[in-house]
């Protein structure tokens, strides 16, 4: 295989292996098979019997067109995140038209930079498992199809260095190659890849992580597996349909027993009752500052109430083991009373929204599994002891829309519930009109007045409306989000206190394993209402049905499977995608103790060894400094042995040796040694001797610059031709002499030097 | 030998795409683009690294080149020595330092690989563009393997000059006949030596053993005592060219049409002596050259006056006009000089030595009759055109 062929095999799997990560980062199987498709048909294009490449203009047109498609449709991007799907798939459609039209080394380079910025969208759009491994293989095939395309380069320019000038098209000889050359260029290449892997692996240890929270984008947090702590309803992203699953919740009753939750468990991961309009994005409020923190310990219980809560009687416990996503949420169904985990942790407890959150667990990876115990059916005494004395104020925020107060009104209206739009009710009255009202709101956002999809790609955001108003009063389809927002928005314009809650809703029960299956589709948003003092009622005005019709469609084959994919994605997402500044501190701390303990180890052995041997020659106090004069001398010995072989590797090299037996070799280094000091002297005074010359020609060439060292560097040279080729044994005069010449020699250096 | 390193274009696009890539690593809370960062960084650390290392035991030595020609390429090889004993050098890349893109383009030689303590040859190929002497002084080994971000160059000081003989281009052998019938003798002569050519020595008494046909019957039978016809030696014919550069280059310059360059005009006619000598020697004449009006000192000595054949004799004649330094002081030609004492002032070629040579004087602009001697043809360099092939 020639450099050119073997430059376009690997530029051909660097190319593919891009875009799959894209396709694999999209979710996209036709994608993925359409593009492998691409990959192979463009080889048998080019390399097939009649193969020849796509011609230049037709792939120039086709780039036009996907350039223009590409910004008309990035014009209409909905965020930052689609922006890049849609560079990243225009990039993936150029580089599949240059795989059709490459046909020499400059158009391999264009796949290969094409590749690399696939693979960085690529990065930019997911952190699954198989693009992480997709983009690992191409870091190894990147580097393959370099070096290649180095020596395919070098090969060509040479060509074109050997041909006559103004003659582009005459025959140039072919450069020369070894015969073994393509095989052991390959070894190189592995070298490299070898390095490549070890120094990036190096560097993503210590790359700084200073990121809080999802930053510049919204998904793509680490491992957010749908889940995200807050809702932004202009971005349009899809809701996620993947089955990955996220983690598993077991529910056993109070003697021990798996047993199956009455009714569908929603898992509360994070409480939304902040609603900012200038950018339609639900947060967590930070009106209730208190949070409690409590020390957790494996087997053992913390419970979270003030008093403590009876967990005795209606108690169940749920069991939560993370399968894919690492987050600090931690995921329980209403309300939880005490919890415990699997590793020491400290878990933060939000009286005012019973969420609770995971501070960091002492050791270097992340909870895998965590044990909350929920009474579903709270009495008032034990929401007084979970709020700790945290109130929810009397007097909800007034909705900051106006169009969606006046719907709620409308609606109202239109309920009958007419009576209902006077908030002025105290008491009793009060939270039966939030029930009403509520319940009232959930009726009417039902089918078919509202339709739900997860496919928001007809619902265009309008400069000046509120999404919510949009969603209520325009469009009405879309999913639990805006179904969510929507009521707890209509609820608050007319005095009714609600909030959105984001989390899970587990659907899918193993009767098998006892376990409910929590998958990343099973993202969910829905509503809190307050119907008493401190009692919150959940609302989903999601239709159910859609719902888990949603997850049913979403089955597939693969779902077997699972069971052998979803640890080892968890472990990636655990070691990989959620190593952030806390766990790279920790693993620091880890390799500096490490490390500390191996030196200081070292050094206590060292000491150890010199006592024994201290003691065995019965040395006294003193027996250190002579142990430490010995391994003075040692070094020295060493430095001596090292400085003497590189002496006698130049004595060799200057007075050409090699051919010559040991006797000869030991009356040359004893006769001609001369020589090696002239030329350290000229050395030193900055006349290097050029290594293609002989000692005549370099006196020679020196001839015309200096010519006074020149003179007696031709005594010199003469001496040591007479020495080491013509046989010549000086005796003890003749060697002092050539000492005496060598000294004259420094002399005129020094002069011509000075001078 | 000095090390020297740099960054070249595609490396500072790369450190570009590295920030940009780094800071949306940064500013994103996820993992795999601080991969795709850590890669890109472990590229441009590797790429210093290995290439460095590579070429830490790399020892170049040119092989000197002889002679070239202009418009013929030169090869110049390299010995490249890699004591290294844990890296081969892969994608080694050897060029010459300050040649001056006038006299030749430059050298690539290009090493695919060179084992760990082997020695490797690689070919470059100069191509001389002018007549003259190219100083090379040092050779440049570099490389930007194995990502092409960073160029490390390794400069071994060689300072050698090479004599870049003139072009010699292929003349119409009609126009070459027709030039040398009409010279005096057309470069025929007789050699003094017996052998076994056609022309008549003499006779002699026969000697037993000479073959019969060789016995002259008439002459032998008016003798009464046989005798045998000896034949001469063959002797090639013989063709000097002197080159006139008598005049300098200025007047050269008054002399021809405006607009023309002198210095061109004397070019041609160096190459246009070159062409000559080269088919007269091709077509088996014994050529020789002398060169009118420049001193001696600056070309060859005076061997290049003999006649002679061979690739050898031609080799010296194209050297004493590759030397030939039109920068020098002319002289102008005195009294004519006795034979081989000085082939660079002609005014007449000696009649001992040349007899039966056809000679042809080749001017750089007008014709200078004095030069040459009678019988001598002249050509100037514009005939450069007319007698070559298309």
């Amino acid at each position: 295989m020639n450099l050119l062929r073997q430059c376009r095999v690997r530029s051909l799997v660097l190319a593919a292996l891009a875009l799959a990560a894209l396709s694999l980062a999209e979710r996209s199987t036709p994608m993925l098979a359409g593009s492998l498709l691409m990959c192979a048909a463009s080889w048998y294009a080019l390399e097939g019997p009649r193969g020849r490449p796509l011609p230049k203009w037709v792939a120039g047109a086709l780039t036009l067109v996907i350039v223009a498609a590409a910004v008309f449709a990035g014009a209409d991007a909905g965020g930052l995140a689609q922006l890049i799907a849609i560079t990243g798939r225009g990039l993936g459609a150029v580089l599949v038209i240059m795989l059709f039209s490459r046909s020499g080394t400059v158009d391999e380079r264009s796949v290969i930079s094409l590749s690399v910025g696939v693979i960085v969208a690529a990065c930019m759009l997911s952190t699954g498992l198989l693009v992480g491994v997709s983009v690992a293989a191409a870091t190894v095939a990147a580097v393959m199809a370099v070096t290649s395309y180095r020596l395919a380069t070098g090969s060509e320019r040479a060509a074109h260095a050997r041909r006559m000038p103004g003659h582009a098209l005459s025959p140039a000889p072919p450069p020369e190659i070894p015969a073994r050359g393509a095989i052991s260029l390959r070894g190189v290449s592995a070298v490299a890849s070898v390095l490549v892997l070890l120094v990036a692996s190096l560097v993503f240890l210590v790359f700084p992580r200073l990121w809080r929270d999802p930053g510049l984008f919204r998904r793509g947090g680490p491992g957010t597996a749908g889940f995200s702590p807050e809702v932004r309803l202009r971005t349009g992203d899809r809701i996620s349909t993947s089955r990955r699953e996220v983690f598993v919740v077991r529910w056993l009753d109070s003697a021990g027993q798996a047993v199956r939750f009455a009714g569908t468990p929603y898992l509360r991961g994070a409480v939304l009752d902040s609603y900012e309009p200038r950018d339609a994005r639900w947060r967590a409020g930070s009106a209730n500052p208190v949070q409690v923190t409590f020390r957790v310990e494996p087997g053992t219980f913390s419970n979270l109430g003030n008093p403590q809560i009876d967990t005795r009687i209606d108690t169940w416990t749920q069991v939560v083991e993370m399968r894919a996503l690492v987050t600090d949420a931690m995921f329980t169904a209403w309300a939880p009373v005490s919890v415990s985990s699997n590793a020491p942790r400290t878990v933060v407890l939000e009286p005012a929204t019973g969420t609770l959150r995971d501070l960091g667990a002492d050791d270097a990876g992340r909870y895998s599994t965590y044990q909350v115990k929920v009474k579903p059916f709270p009495s008032a005494a034990v929401i007084e002891s979970l709020s700790w004395g945290q109130r929810p104020a009397l007097q909800p925020e007034e909705f900051p829309v106006q169009a969606v107060r006046d719907e709620a009104v409308r609606i109202l209206v239109e309920s009958g519930l007419a009576a209902d739009a006077d908030t002025r009710a105290e008491g009793d009255a009060r939270w039966a009109r939030a029930r009403r009202i509520a319940a009232a709101l959930d009726a009417w956002m039902q089918p078919p007045r509202f339709r739900y999809t997860t496919d928001l790609s007809r619902f265009v955001a309008r400069e000046g409306r509120d999404p919510i108003d949009q969603f209520l009063r325009d469009y009405r389809f879309g999913h639990c989000e805006l179904y969510a927002s929507a009521m707890a928005a209509l609820c608050r314009s007319v005095g009714v206190d609600a909030r959105v809650v984001v989390g899970y809703v587990a659907l899918e029960y193993d009767e098998l394993a006892g376990v409910y299956v929590v998958r990343e589709s099973n993202a969910h948003a829905w509503v809190e209402v307050l119907t008493g003092p401190a009692q919150w009622s959940m609302y989903d005005p999601t239709p159910a049905a859609d719902l888990i019709a949603l997850h049913e469609a979403g089955r597939t084959w693969a779902d077997a499977f699972r069971w052998l994919y979803d640890p080892i994605d968890f472990a990636w997402t655990r070691s990989v995608v959620a190593f952030d500044g806390s766990r790279q501190a920790r693993l620091m701390d880890a390799t500096a103790r490490e490390l500390s303990d191996t030196l200081g180890g070292l050094a206590r052995g060292v000491g150890d060894w010199a006592q024994r041997v201290n003691s065995a020659f019965l040395l006294g106090p003193s027996g250190y400094i002579w142990l430490g004069s010995l391994g003075a001398v040692a070094v020295l010995g060493l430095w001596t042995a090292v400085s003497v072989v590189r002496a006698r590797r130049r004595e060799r090299e200057l007075l050409a040796l090699g051919p010559l037996d040991a006797a000869a070799r030991a009356r040359m280094r004893r006769d001609a040694r001369f020589w090696v000091d002239a030329v350290e002297a000229l050395r030193r005074a900055g006349l290097h001797r050029p290594t293609q010359l002989t000692p005549r020609a370099w006196a020679a060439v020196m001839r015309e610059s200096r010519p006074e060292v020149a003179q007696v560097l031709e005594q010199v040279a003469h001496r040591l031709y007479e020495i080491r080729f013509g046989d010549r044994r000086p005796d003890a005069q003749a060697r002092r002499a050539d000492v005496r010449l060598v000294k004259d020699l420094i002399r005129a250096a020094s002069r011509a030097r000075d001078g | 030998m000095r090390r020297r390193y740099r960054i070249g274009v595609p490396g500072v696009l790369f450190l570009v795409l590295v920030t940009v890539v780094g800071v949306a690593a940064g500013s994103r809370a996820g993992n795999l683009l601080v991969w795709v960062f850590s890669a890109m960084v472990a590229w441009i650390l590797v790429s210093g690294i290995v290439s460095g290392a590579m070429l830490m035991g790399v020892r170049v030595r040119r092989i000197e080149p002889g002679p070239g020609s202009v418009g013929r390429p030169l090869a110049v090889r390299y010995a490249v020595t890699n004591s290294n004993w844990l890296w081969p050098v892969v994608d080694l890349r050897i060029a010459e330092q300050h040649v001056d893109p006038a006299n030749a383009t430059q050298s690539h030689a290009w090493l695919a690989r060179c084992g760990t303590g082997q020695v490797t040859h690689a070919e470059g190929v100069l191509w001389p563009l002018r007549r003259g002497r190219i100083r090379l002084k040092a050779s440049v080994a570099s490389s930007m393997f194995p990502f092409g971000l960073m160029e490390k160059s390794v400069i071994t000081p060689q300072e050698r000059e090479i004599l870049v003989h003139p072009q010699t281009v292929p003349l119409r052998s009609m126009s070459f006949a027709r030039l040398v019938r009409t010279g005096l003798g057309q470069g025929q002569r007789v050699a003094d030596g017996r052998g076994g050519g056609d022309d008549f020595r003499g006779l002699r008494a026969y000697v037993p053993g000479d073959p019969s046909r060789h016995v002259a019957w008439k002459r032998s039978a008016m003798l009464e005592d046989p005798v045998v016809i000896e034949r001469s030696t063959p002797a090639p014919r013989r063709i000097l060219v002197i080159l006139d550069l008598t005049l300098p280059t200025d007047q050269v310059a008054r002399l021809i049409e405006p607009g023309a360059d002198a210095r061109e005009r004397e070019e041609d006619a160096i190459t246009l002596c070159a062409s000559l000598l080269s088919h007269a020697e091709r077509e088996g004449w014994e050529v020789s050259l002398r060169v009118a009006g420049v001193p001696p000192e600056t070309s060859s000595g005076p061997a290049s006056s003999a006649f002679r054949r061979g690739g050898w004799h031609l080799e010296r004649l194209y050297s004493v006009l590759a030397g030939i330094d039109l920068d020098e002081s002319r002289q102008r030609a005195g009294p004519s000089p006795a034979a081989g004492s000085n082939p660079h002032t002609v005014r007449s070629p000696e009649p001992d030595s040349m007899r039966g040579a056809v000679t042809i004087v080749v001017h750089p602009a007008r014709a200078e009759l004095s030069v040459g001697g009678p019988g001598a043809m002249h050509l100037t360099a514009l005939h450069l055109k007319e007698m070559r092939q298309p």
